[in-house]
């Protein structure tokens, strides 16, 4: 397996999309009620909490950027055969493929979740998973450009939902914000913490890297992108905050969802039922995504064509999805991802560094010792 | 070719015509078929200027001489014989000779030159191509009388051979377009093509997708305009309808007179059609989810008169709608089947008389009316036949997904639309551009038309390397205020 890869002029993105890619494969369906898990732990500095991951995020895409950039065109597959060797690369590589096919499982399941709760309550699972991994198959089968060309066109679709924060801010409570840093550190750190599940999907760049033409301002795009995702964050949690109290909140599960009900037009009510449909463009490049990401992680480690692995995966995402009934289930499969992101995402680029730097300088220095010798 | 094969087609066609030039001894003959050939002709010139000669006598090379015909009309096999003969030419036979002669004919013409009917406009050129090759190309030529317009001709169809024309303007197509063009033209295996149509969608790159991934138009002044932009044009002979690629989804909601017209009034217009496409597609759908399983989505009081208007009606929304595209659609395909003075009655008769009594039947609500009218109404705005026809299409299964799973029916439908449009192309190039792949600098001719100045380079799309048309700056002086 080579470790870097160099896909066909005509199979890469221009590096403005890096940004709209980052930033839809981290909103998906954690931001329609992640406000009441961090206000949880923090109270009403739960914004604060929100910063401090963003921040954090922002540091770890700055380490993640550094490791691809040691490689000409690398993706996280050929950097761990390369730091690690055949065997043990590949068995990490493994780990990494099983989290993003947990991942878009996940997502998959959460939303049907709000399908069922808000709309369809009698609707089988199976179903509507099927439906949606249809979709997700035949834009997989199109190649990352057909997938980056519908993250874009959808982005662009449902971006404006934002602006239906006009409504519940009309009636807001600015006060319930005071008074600030109420809660201790401790309990910020523990908000930042719980935004993981929320806040993951910035690790696809590790391989969508090689797919970027002009690789020198990925950095500055996919900072972009984390920086766009963390400010409609923190709108949509001061938004929250201001319009629900602190005992409303916390039995509010889908905050967000919740904030669209206020939404009145002359020919409208009920926005939320305009926009749960339209939420399957936000989920949709998430599967997509961690689906292609799964897809070609398997491709690379076991050589056979992605077309047939697209299909595989997807056939194995349907059966996993039949076992996933109820909350509870899905609560520990959301608990379980929430973890291991965070380890993932925010812990083990570090590590990955330290890895690739300390490789790289061993290399160095024995080819400079094999130099002196040919000598 | 034997005798007999000549004979059996010489016996099958009745409009073959033959002349004795020597009367009594029949040594020289003219064959022509009177279908094809241009009989003034034969009398005006080729008889009296035979008769100067000794006609008992004379022999080929004299006659050859004597009309002054370049050697390369002499024809020897019975096989060219037919093949020239049913182009319009004439042959002259002279008995115990190795050769014959051909002489072109000017065919006859079928129809003028007409103003186009499927794509009329208001304002800008009046005329329309015919079903002829080169009348199609000599109007093509009035407008661009350049040695850059290059033409290559084609013969396409095994058993029926069809000349097809290529044009493009040299310097500004890409010759990647041109080399994918003649490639699928060359490598066409077919036995017969009937119409332009029909080779557009043997040229598509995807032969299952109900999207034309080829412009088809009456037009010259599009054509001209596409030439000029880089696009390659193909014409079929004996259809009166030009093929123009590569192209993209949006040029299909354009129309000439957009550029004919200020460019606030053709931006209006632009994004009338785009927005009247969307619409069409989302207008039923709608109301069949929002009426099926989200009636809360309604306000009270438009609610109330919903259920007022629907309070007869004995079926689902699903199956009213259904019911009643489906007289839409009858009554649109009746329309175009019919003469045109029928075809007006028919437009009333489905218009007032089924409208208002399927209401008074109880069958529909009022409001479903309205909707699947504008509906309908919506989707004849495409300036291109083909994409309306295509909106019709897609409505059904839209409608189908709505009354299933309602609104997320309606965003699975949509999603499923979207992926698809991406993966189409034509002639390689990407159908939703210049939204995907985003190309700024195009969008000023996407869904808006931006004012003249802008278009000082040619559009990106279908070049890689695109070319100034002029220099910006000269067409952007303006004077300072009271100088």
């Amino acid at each position: 397996m080579k470790i870097n890869v160099t896909p066909k002029e005509s199979n890469m993105l221009p590096t403005y999309l890096v940004w709209v890619l980052i930033c839809s494969n981290q909103i998906g369906v954690g931001i329609l009620g992640f406000q009441r898990i961090i206000a949880e732990k923090a109270g009403h500095d739960a914004w604060i909490s929100v910063i401090v991951a963003g921040i954090m995020a922002h540091f770890t895409m700055l380490i993640i950027v550094k490791t691809l950039k040691r490689y000409p065109s690398a993706d996280l597959y050929g950097i761990h055969i390369d730091v690690l060797g055949k065997r043990l690369g590949k068995l990490v590589s493994l780990f990494f493929i099983l989290y993003c096919i947990a991942t878009a499982m996940m997502i998959l399941r959460n939303y049907i979740e709000v399908i069922q709760t808000w709309v369809f309550p009698e609707i089988p699972t199976g179903l509507f998973a099927a439906v949606f991994l249809f979709l997700a198959l035949y834009t997989m089968l199109g190649g990352i450009r057909v997938i980056a060309g519908y993250t874009f066109l959808t982005v662009i679709v449902v971006i404006w939902l934002l602006l239906d924060l006009y409504y519940p801010l009309q009636i807001a409570e600015w006060n319930h914000l005071l008074p600030v840093m109420e809660a201790d550190i401790s309990k910020i750190w523990g908000g930042a913490m719980s935004m993981s599940l929320t806040i993951i999907g910035f690790e696809i760049i590790y391989v969508l890297y090689p797919y970027i033409k002009e690789k020198k301002s990925v950095g500055a795009s996919a900072q972009f992108g984390l920086f766009l995702t963390n400010l409609i964050y923190l709108v949509l949690m001061v938004v929250a905050l201001v319009f629900f109290s602190e005992g409303q909140l916390a039995k509010t599960i889908w905050a967000t969802l919740n904030l669209k009900k206020m939404v009145y037009l002359p020919f409208l009510e009920r926005f939320e039922f305009v926009a749960i449909p339209l939420w399957l463009f936000v989920i949709m490049p998430n599967i997509m995504l961690y689906s292609w990401a799964a897809v070609r992680g398997l491709k690379r480690n076991f050589n056979w064509s992605q077309r047939k692995f697209s299909y595989v995966v997807i056939i194995l995402m349907f059966i996993s999805s039949l076992f996933l009934i109820t909350r509870q289930q899905i609560e520990t499969l959301n608990d379980i991802i929430g973890r291991v992101g965070l380890i993932g995402s925010f812990a083990y680029p570090f590590i990955l560094y330290l890895l690739v730097v300390i490789k790289q300088a061993w290399r160095r220095k024995r080819e400079a010792i094999n130099d002196e010798s040919a000598k | 070719m034997d005798k007999e094969v000549w004979k059996n087609w010489f016996s099958h066609t009745g409009d073959m015509q033959v002349i004795n030039v020597d009367e009594t001894e029949g040594r020289i003959k003219l064959y022509y078929l009177s279908s094809m050939a241009d009989q003034k002709v034969i009398h005006e010139r080729l008889l009296p200027r035979m008769k100067r000669l000794d006609l008992k006598t004379a022999s080929i090379s004299q006659l050859e001489q004597e009309l002054a015909i370049p050697a390369n009309q002499r024809v020897t096999k019975p096989e060219t014989v037919i093949e020239r003969l049913l182009q319009g030419n004439i042959y002259i036979h002279v008995d115990q000779e190795s050769y014959g002669l051909s002489i072109p004919t000017e065919g006859k013409t079928h129809r003028n030159v007409t103003a186009p009917e499927i794509e009329a406009i208001v304002i800008g050129a009046q005329i329309a191509f015919v079903e002829e090759l080169d009348t199609n190309l000599s109007i093509i030529r009035k407008y661009l009388p350049t040695s850059n317009l290059y033409c290559e001709k084609y013969v396409v169809g095994v058993s029926i051979p069809t000349e097809v024309a290529v044009l493009y303007m040299n310097g500004i197509a890409e010759q990647e377009n041109i080399n994918t063009m003649r490639q699928r033209i060359e490598s066409l295996q077919v036995d017969s093509i009937v119409d332009a149509s029909v080779l557009a969608q043997y040229l598509s790159d995807n032969g299952l997708t109900v999207f034309p991934l080829m412009q088809q138009t009456e037009r010259p002044d599009r054509v001209v305009s596409g030439l000029m932009q880089g696009q390659l044009a193909v014409i079929v002979n004996g259809s009166p309808f030009a093929i123009l690629g590569p192209t993209s989804l949006i040029q299909f909601l354009h129309s000439p007179d957009d550029f004919y017209f200020r460019w606030g009034i053709g931006t209006f217009v632009r994004l009338l059609r785009f927005v009247a496409i969307i619409l069409s597609l989302l207008l039923t759908p709608a109301y069949v989810a929002s009426l099926t399983f989200h009636y809360e989505l309604i306000p009270a009081d438009l609610l109330i008169s919903l259920a007022q208007s629907r309070s007869r009606v004995p079926f689902p929304p699903l199956i009213e709608a259904l019911l009643l595209e489906g007289v839409i659609e009858l009554l649109r395909e009746a329309g175009a089947r019919l003469p045109t003075k029928v075809g007006q009655t028919i437009g009333i008769v489905g218009g007032i008389v089924i409208g208002q009594a399927i209401v008074q039947a109880g069958f529909t609500s009022n409001i479903l009316i309205i909707i699947v009218a504008l509906g309908a109404l919506s989707s004849f705005i495409a300036p291109s036949y083909m994409l309306g026809a295509t909106v019709r299409v897609i409505r059904f299964p839209m409608i189908l997904l709505s009354g299933m799973w309602g609104g997320i029916g309606i965003a699975v439908g949509f999603s499923f639309l979207i992926t698809h449009l991406l993966r189409q192309k034509s002639l390689g190039r990407p159908y939703l551009s210049p939204f995907f792949p985003l190309r700024i600098s195009d969008l000023k001719d996407s869904a808006v038309r931006l004012p003249i100045k802008y278009f000082s380079r040619l559009p990106v799309f279908y070049s890689r390397d695109p070319k100034r048309r002029f220099s910006p700056n000269e067409a952007d002086k303006i004077d300072d205020i009271d100088d």
